[in-house]
């Protein structure tokens, strides 16, 4: 997400310039707005702490799965070398 | 100990940076600080009072999950304002197929999108202050409307408004001419303002 850096061409607005009531226009938010954003934060965190578990474990059972295929490719050679 | 609340902006979001995780004390306090004017800035955005709260907390956890990218070259409601109208816009866009046209072609004046609804219809006495300006914003067809609060409430360029709504520099600047000349009129006389009498 870029930054900006503010309003560039403010003077193209012309003699009439903005609508100035709706520079501070607020609505009031549900009393537990704030509450609500922090539940969704924690949740989202979660969820990303789980997908980074089931990632790691996945690279986990690869890196052996890719380990007992060498293992079956090499094992034999080293047999092999050790027999004669 | 420092009280969060007597912190500015800049200072808030340094410490956000700087937490650990799980702790939200400083992002709270922006929170905090700014949820009336993201919400009022969904609803008119998207039209929509219904949705504007969800969409406002869903600004707030992008901006969360995106602080370690603000590096304070931007004020922070600059940044805050940026992710929220890209986030409106494309719930809009989401919500349903958006074309725009151009409301200047006389072949598109009698659409019902453009017409501007009677502020004071039905009313019995005239709201004051943010309420007659939350009249007025509802009575804008959303094609003046969406450049209009980009431009006067989030202070966004004329570029920047184009980039995002995917129309010409011409075009945006003329919406926001006669967007704030609706919203004048509208506001100053609670009116019927139709477009066509617009220039």
């Amino acid at each position: 997400m870029t930054e900006g850096t503010g309003r560039p061409d403010a003077r193209d607005d012309g003699p009439e310039g903005p609508a100035a009531p709706l520079r501070d226009l607020e609505d009031e938010p549900s009393a537990d707005f704030a509450e609500r954003v922090q539940n969704r934060i924690h949740r989202r965190e979660a969820a990303a702490h789980v997908t980074d578990l089931s990632s790691g474990g996945f690279l986990l059972v690869l890196v052996e799965f890719i380990g007992m295929i060498a293992g079956l490719f090499g094992g034999p050679n080293k047999t092999e070398g050790g027999s004669h | 100990m420092i009280e969060l609340d007597t912190l500015d902006d800049a200072a808030l979001i340094e410490r956000a940076q700087g937490s650990g995780p799980g702790d939200l004390r400083a992002f709270d306090v922006l929170v905090h600080r700014h949820k009336g004017h993201v919400l009022a800035n969904c609803r008119y955005l998207t039209g929509s009072a219904e949705e504007a709260e969800d969409l406002a907390q869903e600004v707030f956890v992008k901006v969360y999950f995106s602080l370690g990218t603000f590096e304070g070259r931007a004020k922070f409601r600059t940044w805050l304002d940026r992710i929220k109208a890209n986030h409106c816009i494309d719930h809009v866009r989401s919500r349903r197929p958006v074309r725009f046209i151009d409301v200047d072609a006389p072949e598109h004046q009698h659409l019902e999108a453009l017409r501007v609804e009677p502020v004071a219809a039905g009313a019995g006495e005239e709201p004051a202050g943010q309420g007659r300006v939350r009249q007025v914003l509802a009575a804008i067809p959303e094609t003046l409307r969406i450049p209009l609060v980009l431009r006067d409430m989030d202070e966004m360029s004329y570029q920047d408004i184009a980039e995002r709504m995917e129309i010409g520099l011409s075009a945006v600047k003329m919406r926001i001419k006669r967007g704030r000349e609706t919203f004048r009129r509208l506001y100053d006389t609670g009116g019927s303002v139709p477009v066509q009498e617009e220039e």
